[in-house]
Protein backbone atom coordinates (compact mmCIF):
# COMPACT_ATOMS: atom_id res chain seq x y z
CA UNK A 1 0.00 0.00 0.00
CA UNK A 2 1.29 3.52 -1.08
CA UNK A 3 2.02 5.72 2.21
CA UNK A 4 -0.10 8.51 2.02
CA UNK A 5 1.78 11.88 1.24
CA UNK A 6 1.34 14.08 3.57
CA UNK A 7 0.80 17.64 3.03
CA UNK A 8 3.03 19.93 5.34
CA UNK A 9 2.29 23.67 5.56
CA UNK A 10 5.39 25.28 4.63
CA UNK A 11 6.96 27.53 7.35
CA UNK A 12 6.93 30.92 4.95
CA UNK A 13 3.05 30.59 5.20
CA UNK A 14 3.53 31.23 9.22
CA UNK A 15 2.69 34.69 9.78
CA UNK A 16 5.49 36.79 9.79
CA UNK A 17 5.44 38.06 13.81
CA UNK A 18 5.59 33.97 14.09
CA UNK A 19 8.56 33.87 12.41
CA UNK A 20 10.32 36.87 14.07
CA UNK A 21 9.75 34.86 17.57
CA UNK A 22 11.53 31.73 15.97
CA UNK A 23 14.30 34.18 14.22
CA UNK A 24 14.81 36.30 17.33
CA UNK A 25 15.48 32.36 19.24
CA UNK A 26 18.22 31.75 16.73
CA UNK A 27 21.46 31.07 18.74
CA UNK A 28 24.75 33.05 16.64
CA UNK A 29 24.81 35.81 14.04
CA UNK A 30 25.45 33.10 11.50
CA UNK A 31 22.42 31.50 11.80
CA UNK A 32 20.76 34.65 10.84
CA UNK A 33 22.81 35.10 7.86
CA UNK A 34 22.08 31.36 6.73
CA UNK A 35 18.62 31.93 7.30
CA UNK A 36 18.38 35.24 5.19
CA UNK A 37 19.64 33.27 2.54
CA UNK A 38 16.86 30.71 2.34
CA UNK A 39 14.18 33.04 0.44
CA UNK A 40 13.04 36.49 -0.31
CA UNK A 41 10.52 36.48 2.73
CA UNK A 42 13.05 35.27 5.32
CA UNK A 43 15.23 38.04 4.23
CA UNK A 44 12.99 40.80 4.38
CA UNK A 45 12.35 39.77 8.09
CA UNK A 46 15.30 39.27 8.93
CA UNK A 47 16.88 42.59 7.44
CA UNK A 48 14.28 44.76 9.01
CA UNK A 49 15.78 47.40 11.24
CA UNK A 50 13.42 46.45 14.32
CA UNK A 51 14.55 43.05 14.01
CA UNK A 52 17.28 43.34 13.82
CA UNK A 53 17.80 45.77 16.62
CA UNK A 54 15.80 43.43 18.90
CA UNK A 55 17.95 40.48 17.72
CA UNK A 56 21.27 42.61 19.29
CA UNK A 57 19.65 43.04 22.16
CA UNK A 58 19.01 39.49 23.04
CA UNK A 59 22.64 38.35 21.86
CA UNK A 60 26.25 39.60 23.48
CA UNK A 61 28.19 40.61 20.27
CA UNK A 62 30.90 38.25 19.13
CA UNK A 63 34.75 38.98 20.16
CA UNK A 64 36.38 39.02 16.98
CA UNK A 65 40.02 39.98 17.38
CA UNK A 66 42.49 42.23 19.03
CA UNK A 67 43.27 45.83 18.43
CA UNK A 68 46.95 46.98 19.54
CA UNK A 69 49.55 49.15 18.11
CA UNK A 70 50.94 46.77 15.34
CA UNK A 71 46.80 46.99 14.21
CA UNK A 72 44.00 44.64 13.69
CA UNK A 73 44.74 41.20 14.59
CA UNK A 74 41.62 39.04 13.47
CA UNK A 75 40.39 35.59 15.62
CA UNK A 76 42.16 32.35 14.05
CA UNK A 77 40.88 28.88 14.22
CA UNK A 78 39.90 26.95 16.13
CA UNK A 79 38.62 30.15 17.46
CA UNK A 80 34.58 30.19 16.51
CA UNK A 81 33.99 33.61 15.40
CA UNK A 82 37.41 33.17 13.21
CA UNK A 83 35.21 33.69 9.72
CA UNK A 84 33.36 36.30 10.67
CA UNK A 85 36.38 37.71 11.70
CA UNK A 86 38.09 37.59 8.79
CA UNK A 87 35.24 38.54 6.72
CA UNK A 88 35.31 42.05 9.15
CA UNK A 89 39.25 42.25 8.65
CA UNK A 90 38.30 42.46 4.88
CA UNK A 91 35.29 44.83 5.35
CA UNK A 92 37.09 47.09 7.99
CA UNK A 93 39.59 49.96 7.83
CA UNK A 94 41.66 49.95 11.11
CA UNK A 95 44.36 51.68 9.16
CA UNK A 96 41.75 54.53 10.31
CA UNK A 97 42.60 56.05 6.31
CA UNK A 98 38.90 57.42 6.33
CA UNK A 99 40.25 60.25 8.87
CA UNK A 100 40.60 63.64 7.23
CA UNK A 101 44.15 63.91 8.76
CA UNK A 102 46.70 61.73 7.96
CA UNK A 103 48.60 63.04 11.41
CA UNK A 104 49.23 59.75 13.90
CA UNK A 105 47.30 58.34 16.42
CA UNK A 106 47.25 55.89 19.04
CA UNK A 107 44.41 53.87 20.22
CA UNK A 108 42.84 54.46 23.21
CA UNK A 109 39.94 52.24 23.73
CA UNK A 110 37.57 49.85 22.15
CA UNK A 111 34.38 49.19 22.55
CA UNK A 112 30.83 48.22 20.87
CA UNK A 113 32.64 48.21 17.52
CA UNK A 114 33.78 51.78 18.16
CA UNK A 115 37.60 52.94 18.50
CA UNK A 116 39.24 55.95 20.91
CA UNK A 117 41.77 57.72 18.89
CA UNK A 118 43.91 60.44 20.25
CA UNK A 119 46.54 62.36 18.24
CA UNK A 120 49.96 62.18 18.46
CA UNK A 121 51.34 65.21 20.01
CA UNK A 122 54.58 66.55 18.36
CA UNK A 123 56.45 67.64 21.53
CA UNK A 124 59.69 69.04 18.79
CA UNK A 125 56.97 71.75 18.00
CA UNK A 126 56.04 72.75 21.38
CA UNK A 127 52.94 70.50 22.05
CA UNK A 128 51.97 69.48 25.20
CA UNK A 129 48.33 69.64 25.92
CA UNK A 130 46.84 67.13 28.47
CA UNK A 131 43.85 66.91 26.42
CA UNK A 132 44.85 66.49 23.06
CA UNK A 133 41.94 66.58 20.16
CA UNK A 134 40.27 62.77 19.88
CA UNK A 135 38.26 60.96 17.49
CA UNK A 136 35.82 58.59 17.80
CA UNK A 137 35.45 56.05 15.03
CA UNK A 138 33.64 53.22 13.42
CA UNK A 139 36.21 51.52 11.55
CA UNK A 140 33.83 48.56 9.54
CA UNK A 141 31.27 51.76 8.46
CA UNK A 142 34.51 54.21 7.99
CA UNK A 143 32.62 57.04 9.99
CA UNK A 144 33.75 59.16 12.90
CA UNK A 145 33.29 61.72 15.09
CA UNK A 146 35.47 64.35 15.95
CA UNK A 147 35.48 65.00 19.52
CA UNK A 148 34.90 68.84 20.98
CA UNK A 149 38.13 69.96 23.04
CA UNK A 150 38.03 69.85 26.83
CA UNK A 151 36.87 73.25 27.46
CA UNK A 152 39.18 75.61 28.69
CA UNK A 153 37.09 76.19 32.36
CA UNK A 154 37.19 72.51 32.55
CA UNK A 155 40.86 72.30 31.88
CA UNK A 156 41.42 75.49 33.94
CA UNK A 157 40.80 72.92 37.12
CA UNK A 158 43.41 70.88 36.75
CA UNK A 159 45.60 73.05 35.32
CA UNK A 160 46.75 75.50 37.81
CA UNK A 161 48.87 78.15 37.31
CA UNK A 162 50.80 78.16 40.34
CA UNK A 163 51.52 74.30 40.11
CA UNK A 164 55.12 73.68 38.32
CA UNK A 165 53.56 69.85 38.43
CA UNK A 166 52.02 69.66 34.79
CA UNK A 167 49.38 66.86 35.65
CA UNK A 168 49.13 64.39 34.35
CA UNK A 169 45.69 62.69 32.04
CA UNK A 170 44.64 59.19 31.81
CA UNK A 171 43.66 57.39 28.96
CA UNK A 172 40.33 57.89 27.58
CA UNK A 173 37.85 55.39 27.89
CA UNK A 174 34.05 54.39 26.93
CA UNK A 175 31.30 54.17 29.16
CA UNK A 176 27.89 52.62 28.35
CA UNK A 177 25.63 55.72 27.26
CA UNK A 178 22.50 56.84 30.12
CA UNK A 179 19.49 54.53 29.57
CA UNK A 180 17.76 58.28 27.65
CA UNK A 181 20.58 58.32 25.78
CA UNK A 182 21.03 54.81 24.22
CA UNK A 183 16.71 54.94 24.23
CA UNK A 184 16.92 58.20 21.79
CA UNK A 185 20.13 56.94 19.11
CA UNK A 186 19.79 53.28 19.81
CA UNK A 187 23.36 52.38 17.81
CA UNK A 188 25.38 55.40 17.96
CA UNK A 189 25.29 56.63 21.55
CA UNK A 190 28.17 56.61 23.46
CA UNK A 191 29.81 58.19 26.38
CA UNK A 192 33.65 59.26 27.31
CA UNK A 193 35.29 59.32 30.26
CA UNK A 194 38.54 61.23 30.45
CA UNK A 195 40.34 62.12 33.92
CA UNK A 196 42.73 63.80 35.09
CA UNK A 197 45.26 65.05 38.28
CA UNK A 198 47.22 67.40 38.93
CA UNK A 199 49.14 67.29 42.64
CA UNK A 200 46.35 68.54 44.90
CA UNK A 201 43.33 68.23 42.08
CA UNK A 202 41.73 65.48 40.29
CA UNK A 203 39.20 65.87 37.62
CA UNK A 204 36.49 63.56 35.77
CA UNK A 205 34.95 64.64 32.29
CA UNK A 206 32.59 63.12 29.92
CA UNK A 207 31.87 63.70 26.49
CA UNK A 208 28.07 62.65 25.16
CA UNK A 209 27.21 61.85 21.75
CA UNK A 210 24.19 63.24 22.51
CA UNK A 211 25.21 66.50 23.58
CA UNK A 212 27.96 66.98 21.70
CA UNK A 213 29.55 68.08 25.17
CA UNK A 214 32.05 67.41 27.77
CA UNK A 215 30.47 68.19 31.05
CA UNK A 216 30.77 66.37 34.95
CA UNK A 217 28.20 64.01 34.33
CA UNK A 218 28.77 59.94 35.08
CA UNK A 219 26.94 56.91 36.46
CA UNK A 220 29.48 53.50 36.49
CA UNK A 221 32.66 53.24 38.34
CA UNK A 222 36.52 54.11 37.54
CA UNK A 223 39.28 52.85 38.47
CA UNK A 224 43.30 53.63 38.62
CA UNK A 225 46.24 53.41 40.58
CA UNK A 226 47.29 56.08 42.16
CA UNK A 227 50.86 57.91 40.31
CA UNK A 228 51.92 59.21 43.67
CA UNK A 229 52.31 55.80 45.31
CA UNK A 230 51.28 52.80 43.64
CA UNK A 231 50.25 51.68 46.87
CA UNK A 232 46.27 52.79 46.87
CA UNK A 233 43.52 52.22 44.52
CA UNK A 234 41.14 55.28 43.76
CA UNK A 235 38.10 54.07 43.13
CA UNK A 236 35.33 56.83 41.95
CA UNK A 237 31.90 55.70 42.28
CA UNK A 238 30.29 57.64 39.48
CA UNK A 239 26.94 57.39 40.85
CA UNK A 240 27.86 59.55 43.64
CA UNK A 241 30.71 61.41 42.62
CA UNK A 242 32.75 60.20 45.65
CA UNK A 243 36.38 59.29 45.85
CA UNK A 244 37.57 57.22 47.92
CA UNK A 245 40.88 54.82 48.52
CA UNK A 246 41.06 51.76 48.51
CA UNK A 247 44.36 49.87 49.47
CA UNK A 248 45.91 47.44 47.48
CA UNK A 249 46.82 44.09 48.19
CA UNK A 250 50.44 43.96 50.08
CA UNK A 251 53.12 44.67 47.42
CA UNK A 252 54.19 47.09 44.88
CA UNK A 253 51.73 47.60 41.68
CA UNK A 254 52.04 49.88 39.33
CA UNK A 255 49.20 50.41 36.26
CA UNK A 256 51.36 48.41 33.72
CA UNK A 257 51.31 45.28 36.19
CA UNK A 258 47.88 44.58 36.66
CA UNK A 259 44.68 45.09 35.52
CA UNK A 260 41.23 46.14 36.98
CA UNK A 261 38.25 44.87 35.46
CA UNK A 262 34.52 44.64 36.86
CA UNK A 263 33.64 41.22 37.35
CA UNK A 264 30.28 41.45 37.69
CA UNK A 265 27.64 41.70 40.45
CA UNK A 266 29.35 44.69 41.60
CA UNK A 267 32.65 43.19 42.06
CA UNK A 268 36.10 44.31 41.69
CA UNK A 269 38.78 42.42 39.79
CA UNK A 270 42.15 42.67 39.92
CA UNK A 271 44.81 40.49 37.95
CA UNK A 272 48.46 40.06 37.79
CA UNK A 273 50.61 37.30 36.30
CA UNK A 274 53.51 35.53 38.36
CA UNK A 275 56.44 34.14 36.70
CA UNK A 276 59.05 34.67 38.36
CA UNK A 277 58.88 31.78 40.43
CA UNK A 278 60.98 29.02 40.96
CA UNK A 279 59.36 26.54 38.76
CA UNK A 280 58.74 27.53 34.58
CA UNK A 281 55.28 27.32 35.23
CA UNK A 282 52.83 30.43 35.42
CA UNK A 283 50.22 31.85 37.66
CA UNK A 284 47.84 34.30 37.15
CA UNK A 285 46.74 35.96 40.64
CA UNK A 286 43.78 37.37 40.68
CA UNK A 287 41.43 38.91 43.42
CA UNK A 288 38.12 39.89 43.87
CA UNK A 289 36.24 42.02 46.19
CA UNK A 290 33.26 43.79 46.51
CA UNK A 291 33.26 47.77 45.19
CA UNK A 292 32.77 49.03 49.23
CA UNK A 293 35.88 50.53 49.68
CA UNK A 294 35.97 48.11 52.45
CA UNK A 295 39.89 47.67 54.46
CA UNK A 296 42.41 45.46 51.99
CA UNK A 297 41.35 42.54 54.45
CA UNK A 298 38.77 41.94 51.93
CA UNK A 299 41.23 41.04 49.17
CA UNK A 300 41.79 37.56 48.83
CA UNK A 301 44.62 36.42 46.72
CA UNK A 302 43.91 33.19 44.85
CA UNK A 303 46.15 31.63 42.23
CA UNK A 304 45.21 29.69 39.21
CA UNK A 305 48.02 27.68 37.03
CA UNK A 306 48.44 28.84 33.18
CA UNK A 307 50.69 26.26 32.66
CA UNK A 308 54.64 26.32 31.85
CA UNK A 309 56.33 27.01 28.81
CA UNK A 310 55.06 30.18 27.94
CA UNK A 311 55.83 33.96 29.03
CA UNK A 312 52.87 35.84 30.02
CA UNK A 313 52.01 39.33 30.29
CA UNK A 314 48.64 41.05 30.79
CA UNK A 315 47.77 42.95 27.88
CA UNK A 316 44.77 45.13 29.09
CA UNK A 317 41.07 44.41 30.63
CA UNK A 318 38.05 44.99 28.78
CA UNK A 319 34.72 44.63 30.26
CA UNK A 320 34.46 41.12 31.16
CA UNK A 321 37.66 39.96 29.57
CA UNK A 322 41.13 40.36 30.23
CA UNK A 323 43.58 39.91 27.37
CA UNK A 324 46.57 37.41 27.73
CA UNK A 325 49.42 37.99 25.51
CA UNK A 326 51.97 35.09 25.45
CA UNK A 327 55.06 33.86 24.14
CA UNK A 328 56.87 30.53 24.25
CA UNK A 329 59.47 30.88 26.90
CA UNK A 330 62.44 29.18 24.73
CA UNK A 331 61.44 31.87 21.99
CA UNK A 332 61.28 34.99 24.66
CA UNK A 333 65.29 35.62 24.11
CA UNK A 334 65.81 34.78 20.83
CA UNK A 335 66.82 36.43 17.65
CA UNK A 336 64.29 35.55 15.14
CA UNK A 337 61.06 37.45 15.51
CA UNK A 338 58.59 35.13 18.20
CA UNK A 339 55.02 34.56 17.39
CA UNK A 340 53.09 36.21 20.30
CA UNK A 341 49.78 34.77 20.58
CA UNK A 342 46.77 36.65 22.12
CA UNK A 343 44.14 34.88 24.76
CA UNK A 344 41.32 36.05 26.38
CA UNK A 345 40.16 34.92 30.07
CA UNK A 346 36.46 35.59 30.74
CA UNK A 347 36.67 36.85 34.08
CA UNK A 348 33.52 35.61 35.29
CA UNK A 349 34.08 32.16 34.48
CA UNK A 350 38.23 32.16 34.83
CA UNK A 351 38.13 30.28 30.89
CA UNK A 352 41.13 31.03 28.74
CA UNK A 353 40.65 30.78 25.09
CA UNK A 354 42.85 31.42 21.97
CA UNK A 355 42.09 34.20 19.79
CA UNK A 356 44.83 34.47 17.63
CA UNK A 357 48.57 34.23 16.57
CA UNK A 358 51.09 37.03 15.05
CA UNK A 359 54.05 37.20 14.66
CA UNK A 360 56.95 39.79 16.22
CA UNK A 361 53.90 41.73 18.49
CA UNK A 362 54.28 44.29 20.60
CA UNK A 363 54.88 42.65 23.35
CA UNK A 364 53.64 44.47 26.33
CA UNK A 365 52.03 47.12 24.60
CA UNK A 366 48.32 47.75 25.44
CA UNK A 367 45.94 45.50 23.33
CA UNK A 368 42.15 45.84 22.88
CA UNK A 369 38.88 43.27 22.29
CA UNK A 370 37.77 43.95 19.51
CA UNK A 371 33.91 43.17 20.12
CA UNK A 372 30.52 43.96 17.37
CA UNK A 373 28.40 41.96 14.86
CA UNK A 374 29.80 40.47 11.97
CA UNK A 375 29.49 42.33 8.42
CA UNK A 376 26.95 42.80 6.80
CA UNK A 377 23.89 41.78 8.01
CA UNK A 378 23.76 42.73 11.65
CA UNK A 379 26.63 45.42 12.15
CA UNK A 380 24.39 48.96 12.00
CA UNK A 381 26.67 51.99 12.02
CA UNK A 382 27.76 53.03 15.76
CA UNK A 383 28.47 56.88 15.21
CA UNK B 1 -7.10 16.85 49.58
CA UNK B 2 -11.00 16.52 48.62
CA UNK B 3 -12.06 19.76 49.97
CA UNK B 4 -8.98 21.48 47.88
CA UNK B 5 -10.47 20.16 44.80
CA UNK B 6 -14.02 21.21 45.80
CA UNK B 7 -12.51 24.85 45.43
CA UNK B 8 -11.02 25.05 42.57
CA UNK B 9 -12.58 27.09 40.28
CA UNK B 10 -13.42 26.18 36.88
CA UNK B 11 -13.30 27.69 33.38
CA UNK B 12 -14.62 26.46 30.30
CA UNK B 13 -12.43 26.79 26.75
CA UNK B 14 -14.38 26.76 23.91
CA UNK B 15 -12.62 26.17 20.16
CA UNK B 16 -14.16 27.58 17.00
CA UNK B 17 -15.00 24.28 16.24
CA UNK B 18 -17.54 23.80 18.77
CA UNK B 19 -15.96 21.96 21.58
CA UNK B 20 -16.07 22.87 25.12
CA UNK B 21 -13.30 22.14 27.49
CA UNK B 22 -13.75 22.89 31.44
CA UNK B 23 -10.56 23.02 32.91
CA UNK B 24 -8.95 24.50 36.12
CA UNK B 25 -8.59 28.77 36.52
CA UNK B 26 -4.59 28.10 37.77
CA UNK B 27 -4.02 25.57 34.41
CA UNK B 28 -5.76 27.86 32.02
CA UNK B 29 -4.03 30.98 33.60
CA UNK B 30 -0.81 29.22 32.38
CA UNK B 31 -1.57 31.73 29.05
CA UNK B 32 -1.02 35.02 29.71
CA UNK B 33 -3.59 35.99 27.39
CA UNK B 34 -5.85 33.91 29.34
CA UNK B 35 -4.73 35.22 32.40
CA UNK B 36 -5.05 38.91 31.58
CA UNK B 37 -8.72 38.20 30.09
CA UNK B 38 -9.95 36.98 33.43
CA UNK B 39 -7.59 39.07 35.68
CA UNK B 40 -9.12 42.53 33.53
CA UNK B 41 -12.63 40.08 34.22
CA UNK B 42 -13.23 40.34 30.81
CA UNK B 43 -13.79 36.54 30.59
CA UNK B 44 -17.02 34.60 31.17
CA UNK B 45 -17.48 31.06 32.38
CA UNK B 46 -16.59 30.50 29.18
CA UNK B 47 -13.70 31.94 26.72
CA UNK B 48 -13.97 31.29 23.12
CA UNK B 49 -10.48 30.97 21.83
CA UNK B 50 -10.52 32.01 17.89
CA UNK B 51 -8.44 29.99 15.48
CA UNK B 52 -7.15 27.26 17.09
CA UNK B 53 -9.00 23.99 16.61
CA UNK B 54 -9.97 21.41 19.16
CA UNK B 55 -7.39 19.00 18.51
CA UNK B 56 -4.51 21.72 19.09
CA UNK B 57 -6.76 23.59 21.93
CA UNK B 58 -6.87 20.16 23.67
CA UNK B 59 -2.89 19.43 23.19
CA UNK B 60 -2.16 22.97 24.44
CA UNK B 61 -4.69 22.05 27.39
CA UNK B 62 -2.53 18.92 28.26
CA UNK B 63 0.96 20.90 27.94
CA UNK B 64 -0.48 23.40 30.61
CA UNK B 65 -2.24 20.61 32.45
CA UNK B 66 1.76 19.60 32.85
CA UNK B 67 3.43 22.26 33.49
CA UNK B 68 1.37 24.02 36.31
CA UNK B 69 3.38 24.59 39.03
CA UNK B 70 0.76 23.69 42.02
CA UNK B 71 -0.64 20.52 43.59
CA UNK B 72 -3.20 20.74 41.03
CA UNK B 73 -2.71 17.83 38.90
CA UNK B 74 -4.17 14.55 39.73
CA UNK B 75 -1.70 12.31 41.96
CA UNK B 76 -0.55 15.60 43.82
CA UNK B 77 -0.08 13.68 46.89
CA UNK B 78 2.92 11.76 44.78
CA UNK B 79 4.48 15.35 43.33
CA UNK B 80 4.74 16.68 46.87
CA UNK B 81 7.38 14.56 47.92
CA UNK B 82 9.75 14.68 44.81
CA UNK B 83 12.51 16.75 44.33
CA UNK B 84 12.72 19.46 42.29
CA UNK B 85 15.44 18.55 40.23
CA UNK B 86 13.84 15.34 39.55
CA UNK B 87 10.37 16.91 38.86
CA UNK B 88 12.10 19.16 36.18
CA UNK B 89 13.89 15.95 35.10
CA UNK B 90 10.45 14.54 34.29
CA UNK B 91 8.88 17.30 33.05
CA UNK B 92 11.70 17.66 30.12
CA UNK B 93 11.06 13.76 29.31
CA UNK B 94 7.84 14.60 28.94
CA UNK B 95 8.09 17.58 26.49
CA UNK B 96 10.60 15.66 24.40
CA UNK B 97 7.12 13.52 23.96
CA UNK B 98 5.23 15.76 23.69
CA UNK B 99 6.64 17.70 20.53
CA UNK B 100 7.01 14.11 18.82
CA UNK B 101 4.49 15.35 16.19
CA UNK B 102 4.59 16.22 12.21
CA UNK B 103 5.24 19.58 11.11
CA UNK B 104 2.15 20.72 10.47
CA UNK B 105 1.09 19.93 13.73
CA UNK B 106 3.94 21.99 15.34
CA UNK B 107 3.40 24.92 13.33
CA UNK B 108 -0.40 24.78 14.78
CA UNK B 109 1.40 24.40 17.91
CA UNK B 110 3.46 27.61 17.45
CA UNK B 111 1.03 29.79 16.65
CA UNK B 112 -1.41 28.33 19.35
CA UNK B 113 1.40 29.49 21.91
CA UNK B 114 1.93 33.24 20.38
CA UNK B 115 -1.59 33.63 20.25
CA UNK B 116 -2.04 32.27 23.76
CA UNK B 117 1.21 33.73 25.08
CA UNK B 118 2.79 30.57 26.53
CA UNK B 119 6.39 31.07 26.62
CA UNK B 120 7.51 27.64 27.79
CA UNK B 121 5.31 26.12 24.77
CA UNK B 122 6.71 28.62 22.01
CA UNK B 123 10.16 27.63 23.25
CA UNK B 124 9.44 24.32 22.91
CA UNK B 125 7.99 24.23 19.78
CA UNK B 126 10.42 26.94 18.06
CA UNK B 127 13.33 24.90 19.00
CA UNK B 128 13.38 22.03 16.21
CA UNK B 129 13.10 24.88 13.67
CA UNK B 130 15.95 26.96 15.36
CA UNK B 131 17.79 23.40 15.52
CA UNK B 132 17.32 22.73 12.09
CA UNK B 133 18.64 26.24 10.89
CA UNK B 134 21.19 26.25 12.86
CA UNK B 135 22.39 22.81 12.26
CA UNK B 136 21.90 22.60 8.38
CA UNK B 137 23.05 23.68 5.04
CA UNK B 138 20.29 25.80 2.77
CA UNK B 139 19.34 23.24 0.33
CA UNK B 140 18.32 20.95 3.80
CA UNK B 141 16.72 23.83 5.69
CA UNK B 142 14.56 24.45 2.80
CA UNK B 143 13.91 20.79 2.47
CA UNK B 144 13.22 20.77 6.36
CA UNK B 145 10.86 23.72 5.92
CA UNK B 146 9.11 23.04 2.96
CA UNK B 147 9.98 26.58 1.85
CA UNK B 148 10.58 27.45 -1.68
CA UNK B 149 13.81 29.00 -3.16
CA UNK B 150 12.50 32.61 -4.76
CA UNK B 151 15.60 33.78 -5.57
CA UNK B 152 17.09 34.24 -8.61
CA UNK B 153 20.42 32.42 -8.90
CA UNK B 154 22.20 35.76 -8.96
CA UNK B 155 20.59 37.30 -5.99
CA UNK B 156 21.56 33.93 -4.07
CA UNK B 157 24.81 34.41 -5.42
CA UNK B 158 25.45 37.82 -4.19
CA UNK B 159 23.64 37.02 -0.31
CA UNK B 160 25.85 33.60 -0.62
CA UNK B 161 28.91 36.39 -1.44
CA UNK B 162 28.29 39.04 1.16
CA UNK B 163 27.97 36.45 3.53
CA UNK B 164 30.28 33.71 3.11
CA UNK B 165 31.96 33.68 6.40
CA UNK B 166 28.02 32.52 7.81
CA UNK B 167 28.28 29.52 5.16
CA UNK B 168 31.83 27.93 6.55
Amino acid sequence: MATPKRIYSPLSEIPAHLLEQIFLRLPDPEDLARTSAVCVTFRRLVTDGSFLRRFRRLHPPQVLGILDLGGFHPAQPPHPSAPAARALALAADFSFSFLPSRRRRAVQDVRDGRVILVRKQNMMAGELSMFPDLVVCDPLHRRYVLLPRVPDDLVASVERQDDEFLGWSCEPSFIPPSDEEAALAEETAFRVIWSACCKTNMAVFVFSSSTGQWRHLVDGCVYWVSPMNNTDLLVLDTRTMEFSVADLPPGEWSQQDIAIVDAGEGRLGMFCVDDENASDKSYLCYTIRQNKGESSGEWQMEKISLGSGYRYCIGGGTEKYLILQRIEAQKYLSLTPPIMEFCKLNVRTMQVERICAESCGFSGSKAFIYTNFPPSLLSLPTV
Amino acid sequence: MATREAGKKMIMLKSPDGMEFEVEEAVAMESQTIRKMIEDDCADTAILIPNINSKILSRVIEYCNKHVPTTGATGAAASDTVAPAALAEDLKIWDAEFIKVNRATRFDLIQAASYLNIKGLLDLTSQTTIDTISDNSLEEIRSFLSTKNDYLPEEEQTIRRENQWAFQ
